[in-house]
């Protein structure tokens, strides 16, 4: 391995499988799904989803929280949750203008933002809420962590769709590397299960209609896979560099090795059909890494749900990393939370070399014979797993790979 | 004044999160954490909420309860 490494001494996890890193991992290894059909959502073309049990920011003691998106809520309990496993304390900084924020999201604070939309409409321009912007613009998340925690460096929100969690974990590494920061607070967040967003991607046919059996509706790299279920959550991670972490006596979680990243310039949707761009992020975190396809020994695949991606991943690993290495989808259990998946699944693929256990595909009951790469389904796997390879897709072809080893 | 009062204590509690116990007349809005723009939110809540006609200007006037309640009262805001 030739190039750099950004230790992750914390890792801080809100998704529909639970709050905190344990929960989250117990149920990555389990592999259980968790979509449920919501009464709230019967309106809709799509009643199912993936949503974050029983969360209430204020219940978990957040002063404030009124205030904040739901999507904002999920980035400071994470990011409090990672603070805490890297030993570090907000607002308590050596130097707070070397601790940095850079928290993705694809669609910010849209249930703010549509919620205040309904109320111009019906009740005209005086009964818009001053904080409507404060709330649901996409960058505040990344705004109210850096308020939270008290952190003065660079603050940013990358979005890349669905790929903005892998993203700002990719620019948060290239932060510690370029000396912009010491400290860097990196992930994504994402609260989309609202009626203009669960509408969108209804009439985009992108989700699966299996309503009637929403527990078996998440099930990538399945033949009988019909689209992806929308999730929601946030993951984040606290890096620094080695030297860092060995000097305050902070022992790294695992480390991010490489990051590439690409352009299908192909189609807003529809992935390039032989995963062009795909394989440009694929190849460019190799190089970055100082590594070729054949040391990843574990994929934590993008792995939807839909029929095309999971069939265009499938070929991209088959190609660049190899059919006998082992592969399995985290959105079988969380369904698809769009931005924050990338961070999510970074924090899979992280836990996966930190214990050396590789979680099955939830729902992946038959293989699509198509893919031919080796699905891991039914159980996880147990034995050292040195480097993983972490994929994360964008609408708007904007694609994202990472490297994470033990 | 009274009964006023405990209208909009109540609106403030049930809107912004904040402990009722916490609300007296004399309270600021910085005592009980509600920066400029939550004041405007407030004009929102007391329109809806108990009729009242106070307009965004006037509340950016205001620095405690009192104040909010004196105003109702003037504008013959019954509870």
């Amino acid at each position: 391995m030739g190039g750099f490494a950004a230790a992750i001494t914390g890792i801080g996890l809100v998704t529909p499988a639970g709050i905190g890193v344990p929960a989250n991992w117990a149920r990555f290894v389990e592999g259980t799904s968790t979509a449920a059909h919501h009464p709230d959502l019967d309106a809709l073309p799509v009643n199912m989803a993936c949503r974050v049990p029983d969360f209430s920011a204020t219940r978990l003691g957040l002063r404030g929280a009124w205030q904040w998106d739901r999507y904002t809520q999920f980035a400071v309990v994470a990011t409090l949750e990672a603070l805490s496993g890297a030993g570090l304390t907000a607002g308590n900084w050596p130097d707070s203008s070397r601790v940095a924020v850079v928290m993705g999201s694809g669609a910010g604070g849209t249930a703010t933002l549509e919620a205040q939309h309904a109320a111009l409409l019906t009740d005209g321009p005086s009964d818009v809420s001053p904080m409507t912007l404060p709330m649901g613009l996409l960058n505040m998340a990344a705004g109210q962590v850096a308020i939270e925690v008290g952190a003065n460096g660079p603050c940013l929100a990358p979005c890349t769709a669905c790929a903005s969690g892998a993203s700002a974990i990719g620019i948060g590494r290239d932060m510690i590397r370029s000396g912009a920061a010491d400290i860097v607070i990196a992930g994504g967040a994402e609260a989309p299960i609202t009626p203009l967003y669960v509408s969108a991607f209804a009439r985009m046919r992108a989700l699966s209609r299996r309503t009637d059996d929403p527990g078996t509706a998440s099930r990538p790299f399945d033949s009988t896979r019909d689209g992806f279920v929308l999730g929601e959550g946030a993951g984040v991670f606290v890096l620094e560099s080695e030297e860092h972490a060995r000097a305050r006596g902070a022992r790294p979680v695992a480390r991010v090795i490489g990051y590439g990243a690409s352009a299908d310039a192909h189609h807003v949707t529809s992935p390039h059909p032989e995963g062009r761009g795909a394989k440009l992020a694929v190849r460019a975190a190799l190089a970055d890494a100082g590594l070729s396809g054949g040391d990843v020994r574990y994929v934590n695949a993008h792995g939807t749900s839909t029929p095309l991606n999971d069939s265009v991943e499938s070929g991209v690993i088959r190609e660049l990393i190899g059919s006998g290495t082992p592969v399995s989808s985290t959105k079988g259990v969380t369904g698809h939370p769009l931005g924050a998946a990338g961070a999510i699944e970074a924090a899979a693929a992280a836990l996966t070399v930190h214990h050396g256990v590789i979680p099955p595909t939830a729902n992946l009951t038959a293989p699509d014979p198509a893919m031919d790469i080796d699905l891991v389904h039914k159980a996880a796997r147990h034995g050292p797993v040195e480097v993983a390879l972490s994929n994360s897709f964008g609408f708007g072809g904007q694609n994202t790979a990472l490297l994470i080893a033990a | 004044m009274n009964s006023l009062f405990e209208s909009v204590a109540d609106v403030i509690a049930s809107r912004f999160g904040v402990d009722r116990e916490a609300i007296a007349p004399e309270s600021t809005f910085d005592d009980l954490g509600l920066d400029s723009l939550s004041q405007i939110e407030l004009v929102t809540a007391l329109r809806k909420r108990l009729g009242a006609d106070i307009d965004d200007e006037q509340m950016a006037e205001f620095s405690q309860v009192s104040e909010v309640v004196a105003k109702l009262e003037e504008i013959g805001v019954k509870v």
